[in-house]
């Protein structure tokens, strides 16, 4: 109980802490829009019924496109916070509190990713529409499609934090970080969707938890028929498997700097 | 039941040796040399009982923080047991939190951008105190290091004095029964030391709060503490109250005799004339030579006595001579 309401003052925070930094919402949300607007011309001089696929439109490849960055500049980058920590030594003190470590920092990311969930969700798609002049998918399936972004957001926060976490080992997290963010925007189908790849691609795609944190919400946006309930099932099916893996990582490092000091 | 129990407390650390530079980095890199065990605590043991206010002191790298650390388990031991507030802390570290309250000097646990009361608020919360215990402790926290006025200031824009002082007030504010403070002092000016001082005794003294201290200070040493652990490359070399340390490693005391006389004169072996001024006599006095009661009975006995203050010599000259590791070299120059 105490925990939990711990947990709910550090997600507090996180989205006070968002709301406070409107500077650095406007930056990314005009990052956000200028991205949109490049991927708009660029599709639009794009001879797409070449492809032979009657399913891809400038229109879906827009709003793809609009989901999978809502979710990629949500997250931003807080590896670096927990880097950060572990670099200067002031996880130290953060582990002579009551609750654990890992379940606070994730917390207050909760509560930063969902202000910004919000404010560059209203920024991203008022502008996709504009640039569209519609919206591809019906309104009904707009609360999967931002259920299918907050767990997208979800996953892509616990694999930060593990790569944060790396710091115990290496002492830096952003090599690791560029890697994994390059293997996010391939294989999570950051700009294209993953129909779109070549099969042994898509196929490896498949294999991987990017799939689920890009493309799986993106394509609710994209593809009319895909099944809300098949998708949320299997990102739930990933968080899962990416929770367990984050809290192995977690416990290592944490054994790692209680025996060499924080 | 000891507040802080430690029995043959050891830590090392595997370090392995810097690279050298060119073609020496690139073979170390491939082939990392053998890792080298350096030890930073040597089977240290003591007791602390509840509510008493015990200096842990020693040069820089002598262990000091290596053992505060391990106290507060965010650091395992290699060896050795210990028991803080009846938990063993690296086994039991989250339940421990809620009994200790920890100062670093040199860090923060307040969050620098928010307002002070925020960072209050949200401990609370990780601390589980109830609204009402909340109210009521970070108001006598406020008074006590007085600090009313900075609640609504942003940690960031404190000056390192105020920041200690809000930093010790959220350290206490779930009421812990011990407190572990890491160079509490350490930037503040004269003023700000001498308070938080007499903050620190009042909480002692009315809370039972056990206090632990490093500190490079000898004031805080002085003014706070009633023993003195002192650690040195890593091994106990001292434990004892302060009065007894001062009267095991100093022999050299200062009398200031103020008489009627306006020339006054002590002839006793051991004893030397410090400064001479009319009526005013400063005697130094080698108390292995001749015993401080017979100077007095000498002075009282001679002259007719205004005024006599028996004074101890400062505090680091002490503890310069435990580092030394010679007793006789606190009495100075032509006296060993």
């Amino acid at each position: 109980m105490r925990d939990a309401d711990a947990l709910h003052a550090f997600a507090t925070l996180g989205w006070r802490n968002a709301a406070a930094q409107r500077a650095a919402i406007v930056a990314r949300g005009g990052l956000y829009v200028l991205i949109l607007v490049i991927w708009w011309q660029l599709w639009q001089a794009t001879p797409l019924a070449e492809l032979a696929r009657s399913d891809v439109t400038a229109v879906g490849l827009l709003w793809y496109v609009a989901v999978t960055e809502w979710i990629v500049f949500a997250a931003g980058m807080p590896y670096r916070e927990v880097e950060a920590d572990i670099r200067d030594g002031r996880i130290a003190t953060a582990l002579t509190r009551p609750i654990p470590y890992g379940a606070a920092v994730l917390a207050q990311w909760a509560g930063e990713a969902a202000y910004r969930l919000l404010a560059l969700g209203a920024i991203g798609f008022a502008a996709a529409f504009l640039l569209t002049g519609t919206v591809p998918v019906a309104m009904g399936r707009w609360p999967g499609i931002a259920l299918a972004g907050i767990l997208g957001t979800a996953a892509l926060l616990l694999c930060q934090y593990a790569v944060g976490m790396a710091a115990a080992w290496s002492g830096v997290a952003a090599p690791l970080y560029w890697i994994w963010q390059k293997l996010l925007f391939v294989l999570g189908g950051l700009l294209m969707p993953l129909t779109l790849y070549p099969p042994g691609l898509r196929a490896l795609a498949d294999l991987t938890p990017f799939a689920a944190m890009l493309f799986a919400p993106a394509s609710l946006a994209f593809d009319p028929a895909a099944a809300i309930a098949a998708v949320l099932a299997a990102q739930i099916a990933w968080l899962a498997v990416l929770a367990a893996g984050a809290a192995l990582i977690d416990r290592a490092a944490i054994v790692r700097l209680l025996d060499r000091g924080g | 039941m000891s507040a802080i129990r430690v029995e043959a407390l050891s830590k090392s650390f595997r370090v392995r040796p810097a690279p050298g530079r060119g073609w020496a980095r690139l073979r170390a890199a491939l082939r990392p040399p053998p890792a080298i065990v350096v030890p930073a605590v040597r089977g240290v043991s003591f007791a602390i009982a509840p509510g008493e206010r015990v200096a842990f002191i020693g040069p820089n790298g002598a262990g000091k923080s290596t053992t505060l650390k391990m106290l507060t388990g965010i650091l395992h031991p290699t060896g050795g047991h210990a028991e803080v507030a009846g938990f063993v802390p690296w086994r039991e570290r989250r339940r421990l939190a809620g009994r200790i309250g920890i100062v670093f000097g040199q860090r923060s646990q307040l969050w620098y951008q928010l307002p002070v009361r925020a960072s209050f608020d949200l401990l609370a919360r990780i601390y589980g105190i109830g609204r009402a215990a909340y109210g009521e402790r970070a108001a006598r926290l406020a008074a006590i290091f007085a600090i009313g006025d900075l609640l609504d200031r942003p940690v960031s824009a404190l000056s390192l004095g105020q920041r200690l002082r809000c930093e010790i007030a959220a350290a206490l504010l779930h009421a812990p029964s011990i407190l572990l403070l890491d160079e509490p002092t350490i930037g503040l000016d004269v003023t700000a030391k001498a308070a938080l001082r007499d903050h620190l005794n009042a909480l002692s003294r009315d809370e039972g709060t056990t206090v632990l201290l490093t500190s490079h200070d000898t004031g805080d040493i002085e003014r706070i503490c009633e023993r003195v652990i002192v650690i040195d490359h890593g091994s106990l070399l001292l434990d004892r109250p302060l009065a007894a340390l001062r009267d095991a490693y100093l022999r050299r005391r200062m009398i200031v005799l103020v008489t009627e006389e306006e020339h006054a004169a002590i002839d006793l072996p051991g004893v030397a004339v410090a400064a001479r001024e009319p009526h005013r006599l400063t005697l130094e006095v080698d108390t292995e030579v001749t015993p401080i009661e017979r100077v007095v009975g000498a002075a009282l006995t001679r002259h007719v006595v205004r005024d006599l203050v028996i004074e101890n010599p400062p505090l680091e000259e002490v503890i310069k001579a435990i580092y030394r590791g010679r007793p006789e070299a606190a009495a100075g120059p032509g006296h060993a």
